[in-house]
């Protein structure tokens, strides 16, 4: 080997999120203003840097569940505070068909997911023209990218 | 055989592994892909890194 690098994500690929939202039983709402959430910030959580609670419930696209019943909440897309892409905003109070499609508060399974649709897009976009195959293997709740050259 | 191994763990931190190269061409042809995922933290070279790559022959 040559290398390792660590990779802290980035959400700045909404057609990679898309493709994420699918695997959570959910749908990306492009140019959406407004998420659902409590509705009314009641004090009890620290708040985010860089954002007012004030601002809460406002978003630039959201992701919401496919089959939502009364009371889901959505996740909003929020600037990035460093602005380089997005945050996702989500109120997990009393939550729980949400949580369970993207894996939990801090949305781990989501989060997977665009990573894997990001990584496989440009692995053959960037590298399939250099010979290179591109493999998606799930191990468990880990996901494993092969990019192979013979 | 080359293989970049590009691993998501189960709290989606992301790791990319060169195997089989040597010299830089690993990080060179890593680098778009590792900064389209988000932002590199942490960069671990191995010994490999610092080898020259095989020289291509030319038939004249």
């Amino acid at each position: 080997m040559s290398h390792i690098s660590r990779v802290t994500l980035k959400v700045r690929d909404l057609d990679a999120l898309a493709e994420a939202a699918e695997h959570c039983d959910m749908t990306l709402v492009r140019g959406a203003q407004t998420h659902k959430w409590f509705g009314r910030f009641m004090g009890d959580t620290a708040v985010p840097m860089g954002m007012d609670p004030e601002d809460y419930g406002k978003c630039e696209h959201k992701l919401a569940l496919k089959h939502p019943q009364h009371g889901d909440y959505e996740i909003g897309l929020v600037p990035a505070y460093d602005g380089d892409g997005y945050d996702l905003a989500i109120d997990t109070w009393n939550q729980t068909r949400l949580l369970d499609a993207v894996g939990g508060a801090s949305m781990p399974k989501l989060k997977r997911e665009y990573a894997a649709a990001v990584a496989v897009a440009n692995a053959k976009k960037k590298l399939g023209h250099k010979g290179f195959t591109v493999t998606r293997t799930n191990i468990g709740n880990r996901i494993q990218i092969a990019l192979v050259r013979r | 055989m080359q293989k970049i191994i590009i691993e998501i763990a189960e709290d989606a931190s992301v790791s990319v592994e060169g195997h089989g190269f040597k010299g830089p061409e690993c990080k060179q042809l890593t680098a778009a892909i590792e900064e389209a995922i988000g932002t590199v933290e942490k960069v671990t070279f191995k010994p490999e890194y610092r080898q020259a790559a095989p020289a291509k022959r030319v038939r004249a």
